[in-house]
C-alpha cells in the first residue's frame, strides 16, 4: 500500500505513535514524529512511497521538538537514530531537511554490505548511469531534470553497489535542491512537485523534490552500470563530454565513496570490476537541453 | 643496505594499461602507481637489493641514464614505499637468516 492510499489522519496517527514504515529503496526506516508541519510536509512529499508492515525497519529515526535553554519560549528541532543525536537542534522550519540529512547520515555510516559511492544514478534502457560527483557539482539538479525527462531515478545521492552481483539498488530519495537551482528547477519542469523553500540550512535555501512516481513503483528493479560521468556544472559553457583513463575513473571513483576503505578488498575488486565494465567519462554542462542532447547520443551510439 | 618488498604476493593489482591499483591489505589503502613504480616492487620481490642494484635494473629496463639524478629519484619512491609499508630494509643479520631458510 502507498502512502497516499491512507488518510491523512490515519498518516498523522502513525508518525505520532508506533511510527511510519516506509520502504526507502531496499531498507525500511521508522519514522516518528509529533511535529504537525513535517507531517503535513511529508505527507505531500512522500506519497508515492510504499508503506511497510509487519517487516523490521533498518533505521528508526524521530524528529522530536525541544525548548531552548537559552530561549524557554522558541522550539527547536531534533533529529534522533535510534534514540541518539547525531547533530545539534535546528530551527524547526528546518525539519524536513533535517530529517533527510538524518537518514542520509544514517544509510552512509550504517550499511556496510553494499558498497556507497556518492553518485547518482539513473536507467535508461535497462542500464544503470552513475554521476559521482562532490558536493556543488550539480548532480542533485541534473538527476532531477534526468528523472523527469525519461530516465529511471536510482538516486541522487547514493550509488548502491551490491558487491556480489555487481548490480545497482535503487534509493530514490526525495531530491534536495539547493539555492539557485530551486528557481531553475521550477521553471525548467514546473509540472514537479517541490516541498517549501528551507532557507538559512548549513547549505543555503534547500527544497526537496518528490521522486517521480514510476521510478518509486520500479524501486526494487536493479541495474547493471555501463557508463560512469563525472558531472560539472560550469555557468555558460556547452555541454561536453570527454572520455577519461579507467586508471584515473578508479581512483575518482574510490575516492568519492563513503565506505570504500570500510570494505576493504571487497571493495577494491567491486570498483575494479564496475569500471571495467563501464565506459567514463568527464561532462561540463549549464544547459539541461543541451546536455540532454549529449547524453541521448551517447547511449543511442551504444 | 638492502631493500625488500613487503607481502608483494597478498597485493591486488588491478593494470590499467600500464597505470596501476594497488590495494595493500595491510594498511587497506589503495594505491595509484605507474609501470616503473610497480617493476620496482616485483624486482624488491624477486631479489632484495641495493639501491644501486635496483636503480641499474630499472635504468635498463626504461631505457634511462642511471646517473645521479635518476638514483636519486629511485631512493624518493623507495623511502615513500618504506613509509607506505609496502618495503623495507633489510639488514645484514636477517639477510644471512632469509639465506638460511631458503637453503
Amino acid at each position: 500500500m502507498m502512502i497516499k492510499q491512507i488518510p491523512y489522519k490515519e498518516f498523522h496517527r502513525l508518525l505520532l505513535n508506533q511510527g511510519l514504515r516506509v520502504a526507502i529503496g531496499p531498507f525500511n526506516v521508522c519514522v516518528q514524529t509529533a511535529y504537525a508541519p513535517l507531517a503535513e510536509q511529508l505527507y505531500k512529499l512522500y506519497c508515492h512511497y510504499r508503506l511497510v508492515q509487519d517487516e523490521i525497519a533498518e533505521f528508526h529515526v524521530r524528529i522530536v521538538t525541544e525548548r531552548l535553554y537559552k530561549n524557554p519560549f522558541r522550539q527547536n528541532v531534533r533529529f534522533l537514530l535510534d534514540g541518539q543525536s547525531p547533530f545539534n537542534s535546528f530551527p524547526p522550519e528546518q525539519a524536513l531537511a533535517v530529517l533527510e540529512w538524518g537518514i542520509n547520515l544514517a544509510i552512509a555510516v550504517r550499511v556496510n554490505h553494499l558498497l556507497i559511492l556518492h553518485s547518482a544514478v539513473v536507467e535508461k534502457n535497462g542500464h544503470a548511469i552513475l554521476f559521482p560527483a562532490w558536493p556543488g557539482s550539480g548532480k542533485t539538479t541534473l538527476c532531477t531534470v534526468l528523472c523527469y525527462r525519461g530516465f529511471r531515478l536510482l538516486s541522487d545521492e547514493f550509488g548502491l553497489m551490491d558487491p556480489r552481483r555487481r548490480l545497482f539498488l535503487p534509493i530514490p530519495r526525495l531530491m534536495p535542491l539547493k539555492n539557485e537551482s530551486i528557481a531553475v528547477i521550477r521553471s525548467y519542469l514546473p509540472e514537479i512537485v517541490m516541498g517549501q523553500s528551507i532557507p538559512n540550512t548549513q547549505k543555503g535555501t534547500v527544497a526537496h523534490v518528490r521522486p517521480p512516481e514510476q521510478s518509486l513503483l520500479q524501486s526494487e528493479h536493479t541495474a547493471k552500470a555501463k557508463w560512469i560521468i563525472f558531472p560539472k556544472w560550469i555557468a555558460g559553457s556547452p555541454a561536453k563530454i570527454e572520455a577519461i583513463s579507467d586508471s584515473e575513473a578508479f581512483m575518482l571513483l574510490a575516492s568519492n565513496a563513503f565506505n570504500y576503505e570500510v570494505l576493504g578488498a571487497t571493495g577494491f575488486m567491486a570498483v575494479a570490476d564496475l569500471i571495467r565494465s563501464c565506459d567514463c567519462y568527464k561532462l561540463v554542462y549549464s544547459d539541461f537541453d543541451n546536455v540532454m542532447d549529449v547524453l541521448h547520443k551517447l547511449i543511442n551510439e551504444a | 643496505m638492502r631493500w625488500r618488498a613487503n607481502q608483494f604476493h597478498t597485493l591486488l593489482i588491478e593494470d590499467w594499461n600500464e597505470e596501476y591499483t594497488v590495494f595493500q591489505p595491510d594498511s587497506g589503502k589503495t594505491h595509484f602507481f605507474n609501470q616503473m613504480s610497480i617493476q620496482m616492487l616485483i624486482y624488491l620481490d624477486q631479489n632484495p637489493a641495493t639501491l644501486e642494484e635496483i636503480s641499474t635494473h630499472l635504468a635498463m629496463q626504461f631505457q634511462q641514464t642511471p646517473d645521479n639524478s635518476f638514483l636519486r629519484s629511485i631512493e624518493k619512491v623507495l623511502h615513500h614505499f618504506d613509509t607506505l609499508g609496502l618495503v623495507s630494509k633489510l639488514h645484514q643479520d636477517s639477510r644471512h637468516d632469509d639465506q638460511a631458510d631458503s637453503v
